[in-house]
């Protein structure tokens, strides 16, 4: 065994700030969300040059024959794709582009899946870190501080915070107790006063063994086991809850809006997989992407006005403090295959939409050979003695936004984003 | 203290360095041991025997080694770190015409048959390498009914429905690397050609991950590139991984398909393919420059790459360490890794060995711990396989919907939200207590007290958990207080202090004076599994 093989592992894990220091964590159980992020997750990797990068570069990018209506245009600051198959991008932009912002040239460093979906959402692709939303939400005192609706979730070291809904909605029956009906065998719960006096005998206890928890990780696993025990019984605020499966994406989102009204979460990670769930990994049939983005702006411009109109509990609109933090986990190659499709490519953009957001903003770029290009992060020009942006620029962002410390991202945020 | 390490099967004495931990309890470490190895909790005669000589700890581990449980338990271990059981693939009952309440029988069967083959080697005491080398598989009946498979006779150690089989479409024996529920589960696109195949095995067996090497492609040489093959040969910047990669994946054509959801294709190994690596990916297949004509003579040579034992060291550290080694593990793992060569890679040795770090039988820090032990797992939850098999061992339930175990999968069940893998969307165990959990082992203790109170009701002659005349019992009766008693050791192999039974005891009255006595004693032992006694260890 080499020592150099553990150094090189060990080096990949630190400076994303993944290591928690013990006890570090302190959960409260009441309280209000500042701010609240909703992720919207386009799974299989999907094509920079449909909506985000107005790039034509004859040799370099290669198009599709439907592509070949394609404009360059600018909507409200915002250079996009525009495309008369795609109309209901343009209208999202010209609606929201005033609060949307573009994030090009994001390199994932990978060409597979689920690499990528780690490195985008936790800044490292070593296991064990938890994903922004569970970091951004750690300390948060709301009901459900990260909310997996669907897609992919990585919990890391925050499992007291998340709480995964199931693919069938099984948490809400959980939640409400039909669950116990539809197993086999089917059992029947006690009555109400009997199952109250349950909750607070098990809380008795959890607390008993937190007082007693050994050294060491230990006393980390009863300070998680106590605050799940202490949270568990508010989750009966999600029983209205119904699965995504099958949902329109704002039909969904709706939902979480519910809950952001209520401030009862803070966090919450929906998947899209556009038109008829078929998702984007077009390593064929690339064309399919159009109707994806065609669908996903209409979508988005759905749940911005929702956003407009709703009040949380303090009378502000829900757009002034929210952030939907749209992403897909790697880009698709300039170059088009003999199936008409797209190869993976390891830079992808981002879109970032509403609050703290400097809308009409787009920056990052690509050079000749479609890489991201380094960027100065103060002024989000592209610069080359800047920064080459990963993942880890957008968990500070986000961080930022949050008016949380950026330190523990390791690099620090793309201020130029930032309202 | 040094940790002398004394095999049965090979008398390997191994020195293990010493770190500034402080074991577990003898009962609380054979409960850890047993819950690892088993799934299970000990009995009250197994608890007795350690605790009144901890010394035989060591030949409990032997006996568990050699238990039924064994060898489906290494499976659920094996699963959280090979991805294999998802709830789909890209075959289905549909493309199967097989009835649709199958597909969780089938995803489960698809994803678990290389990781019984690998618990078979262990169980069996085989080398490690057979894994990989061997030219017969592990295969159910329903696997048997879908696959070129014929069941053959060898001696077993399955217990269940999963018997040694062996393929008969002429595959070239390669272990793991030769079952059907490997390469469904890692499957290839048409034009990824096998690369995704080729980096699996590296990540799996090496631990050699490539994407975990940093990809900068070279922007002058990309400008030109054809985005689907050769490049990847003649590109300085892709060669540094695809020199290797691509003649890996020219070995597996064989397995290489045209059409990703056609049963028949996906199900058979293709002789004829073999060489259309060389065409595709305009390479011959070898592993790291020594040829190699297909996956039986690739999977020889890895089989005698150092990179493997070294791997499979490393893998089952993190296994029953519950946590990634790390550096300052270096001196451990060597140890390890040279008791496992000198052994004849005999997996049950290392086991042992592993089991007998300090890292593993942490209960505590010592004074003198440093920073280096806050990584140490000093309390370890239950897996949702676990929790599945404990709840069935103390009280006969085994929770299903729509004809799955729930603790199996996320279409109908409840595996992610208790912390398990579905090997796509989540793919690291949680390690550390979660709300959903939390959620699920609530019901869970619900539907678990139920069913046993219901059940030891109706059949004194035989509890599952409780005694006929405990349950007649009250508090202030010491039937009772021993009931109580005996409930904690055989849930959480430990007493119930005087204190908690005061507690156990005024809450078995209010619940009792709410309802009845069959719902304080339902309560009561629901009360036992979801306190943090039963779910962590
Ligand atoms: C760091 C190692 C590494 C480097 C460098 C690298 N690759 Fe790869 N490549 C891989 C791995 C690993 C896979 C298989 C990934 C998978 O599908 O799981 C792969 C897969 C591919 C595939 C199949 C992709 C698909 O969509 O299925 C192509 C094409 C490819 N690489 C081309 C290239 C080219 C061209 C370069 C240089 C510009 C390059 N690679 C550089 C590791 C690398």
């Amino acid at each position: 065994m080499h020592r150099r093989r553990f150094l090189g592992a060990l080096a990949a894990s630190m400076g994303a700030g993944l290591l928690l220091p013990l006890g570090a964590r302190s959960y409260a159980l009441s309280g209000s969300a500042k701010h609240r992020f909703l992720f919207i997750h386009c799974t299989g990797g999907w094509d920079q040059f449909m909506v985000f990068t107005p790039r034509f570069d004859p040799g370099t990018i290669m198009r599709s024959e439907q592509e070949s209506s394609a404009v360059a245009s600018e909507s409200r600051g915002l250079p996009f794709v525009d495309h008369p198959a795609r109309e209901r991008v343009r209208a999202f932009l010209e609606g929201y582009g005033a609060q949307t912002a573009f994030l090009h040239g994001m390199e994932v460093r990978s060409v597979a899946h689920d690499v990528c979906r780690r490195l985008l959402l936790t800044g490292t692709s070593r296991p064990g870190a938890g994903d922004w939303g569970s970091r951004l939400s750690a300390a948060s005192p709301v009901v459900a501080p990260m909310l997996v609706l669907s897609g992919p979730s990585f919990a890391g070291p925050y499992g007291p915070s998340v709480v995964r809904m199931g693919t069938a909605g099984q948490l809400v029956e959980l939640v409400d107790g039909s669950w116990q009906v539809k197993t086999a065998p089917a059992t029947e719960l006690p009555s109400e006063s009997v199952q109250a006096m349950e909750d607070a005998f098990a809380l008795s206890r959890v607390q008993d063994f937190q007082a007693k928890a050994p050294t060491g990780q230990g006393t980390v696993f009863a300070q998680d086991a106590l605050s799940a025990q202490q949270r568990v019984s508010s989750l009966a605020a999600l029983a209205d809850l119904q699965s995504s499966t099958g949902q329109f994406l704002s039909d969904t989102v709706e939902q979480v809006l519910d809950l952001f009204e209520r401030d009862q979460a803070m966090c919450a990670a929906v998947e899209y997989l556009g038109t008829g769930d078929l998702g984007f990994d077009t390593h064929a049939g690339n064309d399919l992407q159009s109707v994806h983005f065609d669908s996903l702006f209409g979508e988005l411009s759905v749940i911005c006005k929702s956003l407009e109109q709703r009040r949380d509990t303090n009378g502000e609109s829900l757009m002034s403090n929210t952030t939907v933090v749209v992403l897909s986990e790697m880009g698709r190659h300039p170059k088009m295959n003999f199936r008409g499709g797209r190869e993976h490519w390891t830079y992808t953009p981002a879109m970032l939409i509403g609050a703290g957001v400097a809308g009409g903003r787009s920056v990052g770029s690509y050079d000749a050979a479609m890489q991201g290009e380094k960027v100065d992060l103060e002024s989000g020009e592209t610069f080359a003695g800047g920064e080459a942006l990963d993942p880890r620029h957008l968990g500070a962002t986000l961080m930022a936004i949050a008016d949380q410390d950026t330190a523990a991202a390791g690099v620090p945020p793309i201020s130029a984003l930032l309202a | 203290m040094i940790w002398l390490l004394a095999c049965t099967v090979a008398p390997t004495e191994l020195v293990i360095p010493e770190r500034p931990l402080e074991p577990l309890e003898a009962g609380l470490l054979l409960r850890r041991m047993h819950l690892d190895l088993a799934g299970t909790l000990p009995s009250l005669a197994e608890l007795e025997a350690v605790r009144s000589d901890p010394a035989s700890l060591d030949a409990q581990v032997d006996t568990l080694l050699d238990s039924e449980r064994f060898s489906p338990r290494f499976q659920e271990l094996l699963a959280e770190q090979w991805l294999t059981q998802t709830d789909r693939t890209n075959i289905t009952v549909r493309e199967l015409e097989l009835d649709l309440e199958l597909q969780p029988t089938l995803a489960r069967s698809v994803g678990t048959e290389p990781l019984a083959l690998m618990a078979e080697v262990a169980a069996q005491d085989l080398a490690w390498t057979e894994t990989v080398t061997a030219d017969w598989t592990m295969a159910n009946s329903l696997l048997i009914e879908i696959w070129p498979l014929e069941a053959i006779d060898r001696e077993s150690t399955g217990t269940t429905d999963w018997v040694p089989a062996r393929y008969t479409d002429g595959r070239p024996p390669a272990g793991v690397a030769a079952t059907n529920g490997m390469w469904w589960r890692y499957s290839s696109t048409p034009n990824n050609y096998n690369r995704s195949r080729a980096a699996a095995l590296s990540r799996l067996l090496l631990c050699e991950d490539y994407l975990l090497r940093e990809v900068s492609f070279d922007a002058a040489e990309l400008a030109d590139l054809d985005p689907v093959v050769q490049a990847t040969q003649e590109v300085e910047s892709c060669r540094s991984c695809h020199v290797t990669l691509d003649p890996i994946a020219s070995a597996f054509f064989g397995y290489w398909t045209f059409d990703l959801y056609d049963p028949i294709e996906a199900s058979s190994y293709h002789p004829e393919r073999e060489h259309l690596g060389r065409h595709f990916l305009e390479t011959e297949p070898a592993w790291f420059g020594i040829p190699a004509d297909d996956p039986g003579a690739l999977l020889a040579e890895l089989s005698a790459d150092p990179r493997f034992a070294r791997c499979a060291v490393e893998r089952t550290a993190r296994a029953y360490w519950r946590r990634e080694p790390a550096l300052h593990d270096f001196e451990t793992l060597s140890v390890l890794e040279q008791g496992f060569l000198d052994d004849g890679q005999s997996m049950k040795a290392l086991i042992r060995n592993v089991l007998s770090t300090p890292e593993y039988r942490a209960g505590a820090l010592m004074d003198s711990a440093t920073e280096t032990e806050d990584s140490t797992r000093t309390l370890r939850i239950l897996s949702p396989d676990q929790l599945a098999s404990v709840i069935e061992q103390r009280t006969g339930l085994r929770w299903t919907r729509s004809h799955a175990d729930v603790m199996w999968n996320d279409s109908y069940g409840l595996r992610t939200l208790v912390g398990g893998v579905d090997g796509i969307q989540v793919t690291e165990a949680q390690q550390d207590p979660s709300l959903t959990g939390v959620l699920v082992t609530k019901r869970l203790a619900q539907a678990a007290a139920n069913h046993v109170v219901q059940h030891d009701l109706d059949n004194p002659q035989a509890p599952t958990l409780l005694q006929g005349e405990w349950l007649a019992s009250g508090p202030g009766e010491s039937t009772f207080d021993q009931a109580l008693q005996e409930l904690a050791l055989l849930l959480w192999s430990q007493e119930m202090g005087q204190e908690s039974a005061a507690q156990y005891a005024a809450f078995f009255e209010q619940v009792e004076q709410a309802s009845d006595r069959q719902q304080a004693w339902t309560s009561l032992t629901a009360a036992m599994i979801r306190d943090p006694k039963f779910w962590s260890y």
